[in-house]
């Protein structure tokens, strides 16, 4: 399998497609689109509209990369154009609010439940992640996306959100830490104990 | 998905964070904190799982998406939509040797009939064009009406507009002006 490409090879990448290489765009898109519809997914729960912002993203992309600045990250440059049309769409959807359309906002915060046929096991635990992602904050859930649904790192995050790096990092401990406290009691591997808490929580009966 | 920054020890307190980066990786910057000490391989390989079978679960074909997100977008690209920006003078410098043609064409033509002097109004009599040349002219002026359609939601076109409308008014080109 061939290694990801990298910021330098972004880079290279975007220049070739400036000039009119097809197959430099492709690689771009082609590498690029799991990984918006994953994020964007993650965001609205609404497959087709993911669809539909990942084909804006990128139109959008090609229509700026004249202007695209090297110096800066092309992950951030392009998930920032994520972000922007989503919040934008998620307006005018606010302002144009039907009632079919509560159920996208309403999964909007992170309440949808997985239609994967999975085992009793694994469906449980994906139940409990599910939950345990519900019961954090929009920022704390946006930096998981982009984290583990994108695959961004820290450095990427940090331009993007214009957020220290330390910053971020301390906020994932401390979100990781959120879940392990959640997901504790919902563990089959570990032996239950009664006053069994997270260490960050600092719990006890 | 991209691991190459994934942290690879285990969970450490809060205090890594101010403890210096002993083993940065090829990111991190300088003076950075221990990103691996801050993570939790194990509940991290969970979360890109979960997000990765989320992202299966909606059944779209991401192939066939990036596939035609690709072919799309790349009509959006700089070179192909400044192309078509460069070749927009070659209609007009057509437009404008056919019309010197025609200039020449009446200079060497037949002089006025006396009848017109004498009226003391000068008429210009029509040139007779052969049937070919006026349909070239034709699907010319239409070529650059498609052309200057299609990039017509450029900015900085204003002037090639206005300097279209008053080559041909009847074209309906949009001049703000």
């Amino acid at each position: 399998m061939p290694e990801a490409p990298d910021e330098s090879d972004f880079r290279r990448l975007v220049a070739s497609a400036r000039w009119g290489d097809d197959h430099a765009w492709r690689t771009l898109v082609e590498h690029w689109t799991p990984r918006l519809f994953a994020f964007l997914h993650s965001r609205c729960r609404d497959p087709e509209l993911s669809e539909e912002l990942v084909q804006d993203v990128f139109v959008k992309v090609a229509q700026r990369l004249a202007d695209y600045d090297e110096r800066g990250r092309f992950s951030s440059w392009i998930m920032l154009i994520a972000i922007n049309r989503l919040r934008d769409e998620m307006r005018r959807r606010t302002r144009h609010a039907r009632p079919v359309e509560h159920e996208t906002l309403g999964a909007l915060a992170g309440s949808t439940p997985s239609t994967a046929p999975d085992a009793p096991g694994e469906q449980e635990s994906r139940r409990a992640l599910d939950d345990a992602l519900r019961s954090l904050s929009e920022a704390e859930r946006e930096l998981l996306h982009l984290r583990h649904a994108v695959g961004l790192s820290f450095s990427d995050i940090s331009e993007l959100l214009n957020e220290p790096r330390g910053t971020l990092l301390a906020r994932h401990h401390r979100v990781l830490g959120k879940l392990r406290a959640f997901l504790a009691p919902h563990d089959p591997n570990k032996p239950q104990e009664p006053n069994a808490t997270s260490d960050e929580e600092g719990g006890g009966a | 998905m991209n691991f190459r920054n994934h942290p690879e020890t285990s969970d450490v307190s809060l205090q890594a964070m101010a403890s210096p980066d002993t083993n940065p990786s090829p990111e991190a910057p300088k003076g950075g904190f221990d990103e691996a000490a801050l993570g939790d391989p194990q509940l991290e390989a969970q979360l890109t799982q979960h997000f990765a079978s989320d992202t299966a679960a909606t059944g779209v074909d991401l192939s066939a998406l990036a596939a035609r997100v690709a072919s799309l977008s790349a009509e959006e690209l700089p070179s192909r939509v400044y192309r078509p920006r460069v070749r927009r003078f070659a209609p007009l410098q057509a437009a404008a040797l056919i019309a010197i043609g025609l200039v020449g064409l009446r200079l060497l033509g037949p002089s006025p009939t006396p009848a017109n002097l004498d009226s003391g109004v000068l008429v210009a009599s029509p040139i007779s064009l052969p049937a070919t040349v006026l349909a070239d002219v034709d699907l010319l002026t239409r070529d650059m009406v498609v052309r200057e359609r299609a990039i017509s939601n450029l900015s900085g076109v204003a002037d090639f507009e206005c300097e279209l409308e008053s080559l041909f008014p009847e074209a309906e080109f949009r001049c703000d002006s």
